[in-house]
């Protein structure tokens, strides 16, 4: 099983998107599938039509095993599950701290998954938190989109540094450009200065579109019912470039 | 049908005739039906007449080009690929050792023949909730039998909840037109076309779940009458002289029942049931043997020496044949008369008020456990005392006791691990083989002796044949006496004792 999470500090950079497309392209090739939104913002859940279960809340996730898995539901595409998230996820990392071994709680819970998914992607919440430690902790990779402007520079520089001196594996870590604007001479210049840096950064350009955002209202991932949008290309080209890592 | 099921879907068989577009306004409004296509298909179950593959928990059917084989317990298709044409009749025409053997063993000798034959337009739909979300995909069904007889249509729903909607899904149902419910698409179709595939032979005695020794001699009573009944039309209509064979066999294990359960049932009833069976044994008895004789006509033809005229044997035969015939019509009219009509019925109202009937009661395992070890130790006490020079009737009381014993661990059976009650039952088996043998040896020769008495015309050369035919018999009775004596040492070692006192000691 392979836990791939889709990360960033700040918000509104095409993560949720990002998670959704992928694990729907996972899934098409016949993977069993999990995407488990812990985002208590909820959207990952939103775009595929799913609430949470009335018994579904953070002490469920927390607890793992049976409660867990009574509360992933089935989304509409083939081989794809989902474990929607609950607004008192706002408190994950308050019921983490209060815990044995807080920043390794999630990679015990995803364990036992390990017999049904062969993927299992993670919507993170934008921030710094314990949450986001754990993740870092149990995930196998960890996505970052990346907006290439001067300000994603410095944010995912403070985020090495944070890795290093939590002594992460910095290894796993994989950013790839989001939402980009060809004809922004900023996301240009950026993208050439970091692309020849660093090894992080994957191939796969996602273009900013105008299509993603309207996945709000078909409610379901692009790839599945738009092919041929760029976006959509862009989505799985970076699923090969990602399995193949 | 090419559909995957990965948790059980549920089979609603409605009791009107629906649409789609009543379907979809019947059903709550919050959520919303997704139609798609429709697809023709036939299905055509497959069994043997006594639903052999049924009462073994697995279900045959043939579709487009597959077969499947379906069991009740892991709910799993194994699929098979298989011309429309030409129907699979043996389990031999299977491919696949492995289905092979499990239809052998479920089949015992017996062909497949088809039970029902559907078909049916499915159109696949899924439902969605109030956010459009799917939440189960079904096919509603309108199904038409073709055969045993042209059925008016029926319509079903096989339905399957998304995973995490299975409480939703089941509140929908309820809103759902009327209908039976089923977890098996197979069981579904059988009981709702009413094919009754009766048990004619062996009986699977459910005990686990009793506590009273009084209960399992309902259950062990009760299996074997409706076996008895089973089986009166294959009687009467001469199909297969095996329908006789069972009838007694049921018979036997009724009447052995009442013998060796002691003190439960009251005098009165207990003295009618007995009574009741005896007079049915006294008419089907001499059919049997004479069954038994016929069947062995080959047999006897190979015993005598080559050069015997044969035309002789078989004016033996012939004079049988019409003995036959005279005990099958007595035995017919002793089942059409009104005599058993009313033994049936007492017998029916013998089980409908059977609580009233019982005298006294005990708990059943341990009852069970101490009824058989009783007996085993009967068998090993008379079986060391026997000896070459003791008469033919006390190797008859030995082999009484014997089956005893074997009704005793096949009612019980049930009760304890099946691995040990199979090596119980292994040792005790060949030594009722053959003291049942030596019993058969035995009646042949007094049916010869009778075919002489009564012989109105007796050739010098009819007298020869039989008399050399119980010479050869006697002979051979002989022999298996020798064998007697090897079999019993192994049932009485050491080891079996220990085995049987392992399993129902103390």
């Amino acid at each position: 099983m392979k836990i791939i999470a889709l990360y960033s500090m700040k918000g509104g950079v095409g993560k949720t998107a990002a998670a959704v497309n992928l694990s729907w392209c996972a899934a098409a090739e016949g993977n069993s599938t999990l995407l488990l939104d812990i985002d208590p913002q909820a959207s990952a859940s939103y775009y595929f039509r799913i609430k949470p279960g009335k018994k579904h809340n953070v002490g469920s996730l927390i607890k793992g095993g049976k409660k867990l898995d009574k509360n992933i539901r089935e989304t509409d595409f083939e081989n794809l599950d989902l474990l929607p998230a609950h607004l008192s996820y706002r408190n994950l990392d308050l019921v983490l701290d209060d815990l044995k071994k807080p920043s390794k709680q999630l990679r015990s819970i995803l364990s036992p998954l390990k017999k049904e998914y062969k993927y299992v992607f993670v919507d993170c919440p934008p921030n710094i938190t314990l949450v986001s430690e754990n993740i870092f902790n149990a995930a196998d990779l960890i996505i970052l989109p990346f907006i290439p402007t001067t300000l994603s520079k410095l944010t995912f520089e403070k985020l090495m540094d944070f890795f290093k001196e939590m002594q992460l594996k910095k290894s796993r870590v994989y950013t790839f450009f989001s939402m980009v604007e060809k004809r922004k001479k900023m996301h240009n210049e950026m993208m050439q200065e970091l692309s020849s840096k660093k090894k992080r950064f994957l191939k796969t350009v996602i273009p900013y579109s105008a299509d993603v955002e309207k996945m709000g209202l078909q409610r379901a991932p692009l790839v599945s019912y738009n092919k041929r949008s760029v976006a959509a290309m862009g989505f799985r080209n970076l699923w090969q470039e990602i399995s193949n890592l | 049908m090419a559909m995957t099921f990965f948790n059980v879907p549920e089979t609603l068989v409605f009791k009107t005739k629906i649409t789609a577009k009543s379907f979809s306004d019947s059903i709550a409004k919050s959520y919303t039906l997704d139609w798609a296509s429709s697809e023709k298909h036939t299905i055509v179950f497959l069994d043997s007449f006594d639903g052999r593959l049924k009462h073994g928990g697995l279900s045959m059917t043939h579709s487009a080009s597959n077969i499947f084989l379906r069991s009740d317990k892991s709910n799993r298709n194994f699929i098979v690929d298989w011309p429309a044409n030409k129907l699979p009749k043996w389990a031999d025409d299977f491919s696949d050792a492995r289905i092979t053997a499990q239809l052998n063993k479920l089949l015992d000798m017996r062909s497949l023949t088809t039970i029902l034959s559907l078909k049916i337009e499915a159109r696949l739909f899924s439902v969605l909730n109030e956010d459009k979300k799917t939440i189960a995909r079904a096919h509603l069904l309108t199904i038409q039998n073709m055969y045993p007889q042209k059925q008016q249509i029926k319509t079903a729903c096989i339905i399957k909840p998304l995973r995490g909607y299975s409480a939703d899904v089941k509140s929908l149902v309820k809103s759902f037109p009327a209908s039976v419910s089923y977890n098996d698409f197979n069981r579904a179709m059988i009981s709702a076309y009413g094919i009754d595939l009766k048990d004619y032979s062996k009986p699977v005695y459910m005990l686990k779940d009793k506590e009273k020794i009084s209960q399992a001699l309902y259950e062990i009573l009760h299996k074997n009458f409706l076996i008895i009944q089973n089986n009166e039309s294959g009687i009467v209509d001469d199909i297969d002289i095996e329908f006789l064979h069972d009838y007694r066999v049921a018979c036997r294990r009724m009447r052995s029942s009442l013998s060796l359960i002691k003190n439960v049932i009251d005098p009165v009833s207990l003295h009618m049931l007995k009574m009741d069976l005896k007079h049915v044994g006294r008419h089907s008895g001499p059919l049997r043997d004479l069954d038994v004789y016929l069947l062995r006509e080959d047999e006897y033809k190979a015993l005598l020496p080559a050069d015997w005229p044969q035309k002789d044997i078989h004016a033996i035969f012939v004079r049988l044949k019409s003995q036959r015939k005279r005990a099958f019509n007595r035995m017919t009219k002793m089942l059409k008369s009104g005599e058993y009509q009313q033994l049936i019925e007492r017998w029916q109202d013998f089980f409908n008020n059977y609580d009233d009937h019982i005298k006294a009661d005990a708990p059943l395992l341990k009852t069970a456990s101490a009824m058989i070890l009783k007996w085993f130790q009967r068998i090993i006490k008379d079986g060391r005392r026997l000896s070459s020079s003791d008469p033919d009737e006390k190797f008859h009381d030995l082999r009484i006791k014997c089956k005893k014993l074997r009704y005793l661990l096949e009612f019980f059976g049930p009760l304890y691990s099946q691995s040990l009650i199979n090596k119980a039952v292994k040792q005790l088996k060949k030594l009722q083989e053959n003291l049942g043998e030596f019993n058969d040896y035995s009646v042949q020769i007094d049916t010869l002796n009778l075919l002489l008495q009564h012989s109105v015309k007796k050739p010098t050369n009819f007298v020869k044949t039989v008399a050399g035919l119980i010479t050869v018999l006697d002979y051979k009775m002989h022999q298996l006496r020798e064998e007697f004596y090897d079999l019993f040492a192994v049932f009485s070692s050491k080891k079996n004792i220990t085995l049987y006192n392992k399993i129902f000691g103390k």
